[in-house]
């Protein structure tokens, strides 16, 4: 007879509504007993938008979970926006390449002169 | 010998203008010797700026944190009630009122929200809070400017990872964020403030060996997370290219003695212990989408 899973599911609306912005909120989502657990399910229904920087977390979490513990993660009813969101964060992880610059740094001989610069912008 | 800070309105409504504004007061607050009464004078405000008073608000407390008692004087009748209305200069705490979503439903139609004053540590109950509090910040912010959709994404993109700077690395348990739309030329301004390490000091923390507050900046543009971790870092150069290429917004960030200004650094004659972001977003249907930004 097979072993039936045990699955958690976290169900990210009862604890926010529609967006989630800090990266704090998904480490403190995992900080529960996980004992037992061999899937966990997060459920995104009626999350609008996640930011990056919770995207990589989520995506971190899953990755450890499945290293400290075995278990797997699944996410369920993301909206197509959150989809993309967790590809291309998931892509950027794997790619690792970088074609950003510094900014031009500007010199003035004066206080008045910087005075005139921030003037215009 | 008490200081007197005269304020001077800026002279025109740039986020330039505003941080040279700012660049006068601690000019005067820098040199200043003496250790008691700091009077803020408001009699040639006519004008609120919001990133300029969101400043001043961090200011004031940190002034009142090192001792001095501040003092604001001259104030019009129409610029007090309205500093009442966005709770300024002490902020609002949602986190201490029950009804604090009944408190932000009160600036439903108008151009501005008041001066939060969030809670910034990384706690359970601080963060979920946190959170839903943004969330009706962002629906104040696209039903009272009618943000169209990409832009509306953009705002609560920049405005999330901002905080979470604030939250990540600044140290403190408080951070500020103020809006105002200014709906005659179509702009929305958002000012997120700390009074914490600052980024300079953040990587120095975490074994970074710089130097300057522009290496610092630089080193955020170039991705360098201030953590030990190469998949982080992607915050501010994210932010910055979303706001001044897809936005043609400006971006700019204030911390040490460095100013980051749409691509441009500057090195001021004052500090700001902390960080400064202020951004304008420009309101319109642009062709722009949110994810193409993201790394």
């Amino acid at each position: 007879m097979a072993n039936s899973k045990n699955i958690k599911t976290i169900i990210l609306s009862n604890y926010f509504d529609e967006n989630i912005s800090s990266r704090a909120s998904v480490v403190n989502l995992f900080k529960s007993n996980f004992d037992k657990v061999d899937q966990v399910q997060i459920d995104f229904a009626n999350i609008d938008f996640i930011s990056r920087s919770v995207a990589h977390q989520f995506l971190k979490e899953k990755k450890r979970l499945n290293k400290e513990f075995k278990i797997s993660m699944k996410f369920q009813n993301e909206n197509s926006s959150l989809d993309q969101l967790f590809s291309t964060v998931l892509q950027s992880i794997k790619n690792n390449s970088s074609t950003l610059v510094e900014a031009k740094s500007l010199k003035f001989s004066s206080t008045s002169d910087l005075s005139k610069f921030l003037l215009t912008v | 010998m008490p200081l007197t800070l005269e304020l001077n309105q800026p002279r025109i409504k740039s986020i330039g203008s505003q941080m040279n504004s700012l660049m006068g007061l601690l000019e005067k607050i820098e040199a200043y010797r003496g250790d008691s009464k700091v009077e803020f004078d408001f009699a040639n405000i006519t004008f609120v700026q919001p990133i300029f008073l969101s400043c001043i608000s961090a200011l004031i407390l940190r002034l009142r944190t090192q001792g001095f008692r501040v003092v604001l004087t001259n104030r019009s009748d129409n610029i007090a009630a309205h500093f009442r209305t966005i709770y300024f200069p002490n902020g609002l705490r949602l986190d201490q009122n029950k009804n604090w979503k009944g408190k932000l439903r009160r600036y439903r139609g108008k151009e501005y929200i008041p001066l939060i004053y969030f809670q910034a540590r990384p706690l359970e109950r601080e963060s979920f809070l946190r959170d839903n509090v943004l969330s009706m910040v962002y629906t104040l912010l696209r039903d009272n400017c009618s943000l169209p959709v990409n832009v509306y994404s953009a705002v609560i993109y920049l405005i999330s990872e901002m905080t979470d700077n604030i939250v990540d690395h600044s140290g403190q348990s408080r951070g500020w964020i103020s809006a105002n739309y200014n709906s005659r030329d179509k702009y929305l301004e958002i000012c997120l403030v700390d009074c914490g390490h600052g980024l300079l000091r953040t990587y120095l923390n975490n074994g970074v060996e710089i130097e300057t507050h522009t290496e610092a900046i630089n080193k955020a543009l170039l991705g360098l997370s201030t953590k030990a971790d190469k998949e982080r870092g992607f915050g501010i150069h994210t932010s910055n290219n979303m706001t001044v290429k897809g936005l043609k917004g400006v971006f700019a960030m204030f911390t040490g003695n460095s100013l980051l200004i749409n691509n441009k650094i500057v090195e001021l004659p004052v500090n700001w212990r902390g960080t400064i972001v202020a951004l304008r977003i420009p309101v319109k249907a642009w062709n722009f989408k949110v994810i193409e930004y993201v790394e």
